[in-house]
């Protein structure tokens, strides 16, 4: 509860709709690090999506004749297609990335999605109905948090078999608890404003009022989470695939491609460790510096 | 005060009962046992275990020995892998290397973040203030399994200074790097959060009166400044406290330490319930009392806060 | 620009010469005192009148080197005929903690509200006095007294958040007198609280004085309110002196055009003629300074030369004004 507050504090009450969006596009086009960061974004996007196309492999083919002996024949280089070499079983690693990339983008945005729809509607739920089941609702989640959530999940992976749908639910499932506080938090300011006083008092319904009045108002606060939130997700995944635990192969992700490339790094092969981990810094840092700009833009005075 | 402390108890130990209900019943209804491996064993030995391990009984009656057992004598019953041992034998030997090093990082993560955090502000728009801000925010997308190769990679497979790996009781040479790479983001979350809290309190009327009665600036800063801009930290280190404990597995791992994330992650992949078990509930129970410990504080220190 | 002519013998305690104070932001230089020029002798009450962003609270903060990071004074500021402007950062703590004390606006966010009003009140005399905690907390508590707060003893210990706001700038007050101060700056002391409370905090300006000798700027934008206390009012715009001089010229026979138009603002009951009048137009903006007079946008007696040169001061000590028209009539 103390947090919530201090969460819903210190976030600023968003402005009238149009100018607030029309300033803050104007805003973050004149801020050069949230353009390079988003440019950046979208080229790792393109690499993941259509990288695979210029390479003669597959993420799934072997190169035997690289096999056994892969300190020397699968470092990366132009003229035996491998640009990023090979792994240790001698499949393609600027495919195997690529696939990596994807996977993990992919659980980051969807698990942001389950936290942000999962988040908002029970936090705006408990926020505007308020009183009792409030009070319920957030001890509820307060309850929820106090679980080792990542032990959870690594018995939900043990118990049903590790499955990349159950890893989305379980990341889903974690990440919406504090998306509901903030959410809250903010609904409680919002639900207090003159303008869905007046709703009430001219007697729409509360959906209505929620859909109208509340949700669009929300807009800002969870764009810059989802951003904050989905480099999280990617943390999150990685961290289970790292223990071996998350995606399986011939599937893979960052965190499998980093946790393979750390096992193998004393025996000369760190092209296995640095390119996965290049892309993920490069996408931490990228989500980052977004998510920082767009803060700024629909926020602005809380910079100093 | 006494009141809101019993009223948190009252709180937490539900949240605990809940827990171990919880788990019990998630393992109970799980798909497969640990006894159904590659060859299945012979139906009479099958039940031999099951009446050993108690399996045999009504759920209900296996929940409420279980409970009792913890609630009595914080017993989480034989391992199921281990054959010769308990679970509190295991966590008996796994906990005090995890308590060890986590301890040790938690405490770093908060006075080096809070130091850079605090020296940071003081010495906004300076290039310590560029510095700080630079680290911490590469450090931040360095999380701890990111960091432990890293750290292996220089300081032992090029520059061969530290061990790779293991424990030998905690002498410093194996402990340095399980720190590191633990409280690394932790750290930098804790500067960015102390730089910011700094530099909105120190931009308060109130510090201007305190500088406008000629308090010297440090004073001003130790004496008015640090409780209001520790706030937002305490209220941190709670999911601090999580984010540790989550991250000791892959220390465990990583490092070979031997702490109980290396028992939890066997014990997941042996199906080893009732250890898998036993570390969830031990450290939802500390992480419970721990977010008691921090709301406490909390209150303690802001007496606007009603209670 | 000159500054106020002195008469009598005695030296001043304050005397701000020409006092420029200017802030670097992102959008570019902030004038925020405009060659300002006032002084306060001892015992004396000078009234800075001024709307917001006149600079009187700049000048103020500039006087104790409390400006915000970003901002520089040139200029001159003596006290007591030396040289405070630039001194270095614990010569100026010195300044404040033994000789000039502040109380601000706002008394609910002015006093820290995790520690206890005692903790905050003993803090500053146990430093620079040498006294033990104990002498101290009775000073302070017998100071709570001196401003009115009934049962000090007591609540001396508890948190500001557990006062009213007029109690508090009582608290404020009482905290800025303990270390006996020559000069006290009180920077809007009554804006934030309420009409009834506002003439209390007043009375209480008032008694200190006559109980202690001590020389009192009163920063505020409400020239109805300072009528009775001050001896010597400067009027302030748009970061410079408009007029100044013994509070009866100023009321009685003002000469600038913008101190007229202030004073025919003040709601008076006595001619009510139920309306309000303002002032036309806005205070220009601080980030673009026009050349000339500041208040010849709003002046209804604008001639040519306000447009084009700043008009220079005269007068003397008991009255001067910068105006070109009241200088040529």
């Amino acid at each position: 509860m103390i947090t919530a507050r201090l969460q819903s504090e210190s976030l600023s009450e968003p402005g009238p709709g149009r100018s607030l969006w029309q300033d803050a596009r104007r805003r973050i086009r004149q801020n050069p690090v949230a353009i390079v960061s988003f440019s950046i974004l979208v080229l790792v996007g393109v690499f993941a999506l259509f990288g695979p196309i210029f390479s003669g492999w597959s993420s799934e083919d072997i190169n035997w004749n690289v096999l056994g002996n892969v300190e020397t024949a699968g470092r990366p280089a132009l003229d035996s297609g491998h640009y990023f070499g090979t792994d240790q079983l001698g499949r393609d690693l600027f495919v195997r990335t690529a696939h990596g990339v994807r996977v993990s983008l992919m659980v980051g945005i969807i698990g942001a999605l389950i936290a942000i729809v999962v988040g908002t509607l029970y936090g705006t739920i408990a926020g505007y109905v308020g009183g009792r089941v409030d009070n319920l609702m957030m001890r509820t989640v307060d309850v929820i948090m106090s679980i080792p959530y990542m032990f959870v999940l690594i018995i939900l992976l043990v118990m049903f078999g590790q499955s990349i749908v159950l890893l989305f639910v379980g990341i889903g499932l974690v990440s919406w608890l504090d998306m509901a506080r903030i959410v809250r938090g903010q609904t409680l300011s919002i639900k207090n404003r003159e303008f869905v006083e007046s709703a009430i008092v001219i007697g729409v319904p509360p959906a209505l009022i929620i859909l109208r009045h509340i949700l669009p108002n929300l807009v800002g606060i969870v764009i810059v989470y989802a951003t904050l939130l989905i480099p999280n997700m990617i943390i999150f995944e990685s961290f289970i695939s790292f223990l071996g635990l998350g995606i399986q192969e011939p599937n893979t992700s960052l965190g499998v491609l980093i946790s393979e490339g750390a096992s193998q790094m004393q025996y000369g092969v760190l092209w296995q460790l640095g390119f996965p981990l290049f892309f993920f810094i490069v996408i931490q840092f990228g989500f980052f510096f977004l998510g920082d700009g767009i803060r700024d833009a629909l926020d602005p005075k809380d910079r100093h | 005060m006494l009141y809101f402390i019993l009223k948190r108890i009252a709180i937490a130990i539900p949240t605990i009962l809940a827990l171990i209900v919880l788990s019990f019943t998630l393992m109970h209804y799980a798909p497969g046992s640990p006894f159904t491996g590659e060859r299945p064993l012979p139906p009479e030995i099958l039940t031999n275990l099951e009446a050993k391990y108690g399996l045999d009984r009504p759920f209900p009656q296996q929940v409420a020995r279980y409970v009792w057992n913890i609630v009595t004598e914080f017993d989480f019953g034989p391992s199921y892998s281990y054959k010769d041992r308990t679970v509190n034998e295991i966590i008996a030997q796994g906990f005090p290397v995890t308590l060890t090093y986590g301890s040790l990082a938690f405490i770093v993560s908060i006075m080096v973040g809070a130091t850079l955090g605090i020296v940071a502000a003081i010495h906004r728009t300076t290039w310590l203030d560029s510095l700080t801000v630079g680290i911490t925010v590469g450090a931040q997308v360095l999380p701890n399994f990111i960091m432990a190769p890293i750290l292996v990679l220089v300081f032992t497979l090029w520059l061969g200074w530290l061990p790779g790996g293991g424990w030998q009781g905690g002498q410093w040479p194996y402990l340095v790097m399980p720190i590191i790479a633990l409280s690394t983001s932790f750290m930098a979350s804790i500067a960015r959060i102390t730089r910011s809290s700094m530099i909105e309190t120190l931009n308060s009327d109130f510090i201007l009166t305190a500088r406008s009665k000629g308090l010297p600036f440090h004073e001003v800063v130790i004496r008015h400044a640090l409780k209001p801009s520790m706030l937002p930290v305490i209220s941190y280190l709670g999911p601090t406290f999580v984010g540790l404990i989550t991250g000791s597995v892959v220390i465990d791992i990583y490092f070979s330490t031997g702490g109980i994330g290396q028992h939890f992650v066997n014990a997941a992949i042996n199906r080893d319930y009732p250890l898998i078990m036993g570390v969830t509930i031990l450290t939802g129970i500390l992480t419970v009392v721990f977010n008691l410990i921090v709301d406490i504080l909390y209150v303690w220190i802001d007496p606007r806060i009603q209670y | 620009m000159h500054s106020t002519p002195r008469t009598g013998t005695e030296e001043p305690l304050l005397s701000i010469c020409d006092l420029r104070v200017t802030f670097g932001t992102p959008e570019g230089q902030v004038v925020a005192v405009d060659g300002a020029s006032l002084d306060i002798h001892p015992g004396e009450v000078l009234a800075v009148v001024g709307e917001s962003g006149s600079g009187k609270s700049q000048t103020a903060l500039a006087v104790t080197g409390l400006l915000a990071r970003n901002g520089t004074s040139e200029g001159s500021i003596l006290w007591k005929g030396g040289e405070i402007l630039g001194l270095p950062e614990h010569q100026l703590a010195r300044l404040r903690s033994e000789e000039i004390a502040m109380v601000f606006q706002n008394p609910m966010t002015c006093l820290n509200p995790y520690l206890r009003i005692s903790t905050q009140m003993i803090e500053g005399m146990t430093m620079n006095r040498k006294m033990t905690r104990t002498q101290a907390r009775s000073a302070c508590i017998d100071m709570l007294e001196t401003v009115q707060i009934a049962d000090a003893a007591n609540r001396i210990d508890r948190y500001p958040h557990e006062f009213s706001g007029g109690m508090l700038q009582r608290i404020m007050i009482a905290m800025s007198l303990l270390r006996r101060p020559r000069l006290l700056i009180a920077d809007e002391p009554t804006t934030a609280l309420d009409v009834t409370v506002q003439m209390q905090i007043v009375q209480l300006l008032k008694h200190i004085r006559r109980k202690y000798g001590t020389a009192i700027m009163l920063i505020t934008h409400d020239l109805g309110l300072v009528a009775s206390i001050s001896d010597r009012i400067s009027i302030m715009y748009s970061g410079q002196i408009m007029e100044s001089g013994l509070a009866e010229n100023v009321f009685s026979n003002p000469r600038h055009p913008y101190t007229r138009a202030l004073l025919d603002a003040i709601p008076r009951i006595d001619q009510n003629d139920g309306e309000l009048r303002d002032i036309a137009g806005e205070p220009p903006d601080p980030a673009s300074r026009t050349s000339g007079c500041p208040f010849h946008l709003r002046c209804g007696y604008r001639i040519a030369s306000c447009i084009e040169n700043r008009p220079d001061t005269l007068g003397s000590r008991e009255h001067a004004h910068a105006c070109h028209l009241s200088n040529e009539t």
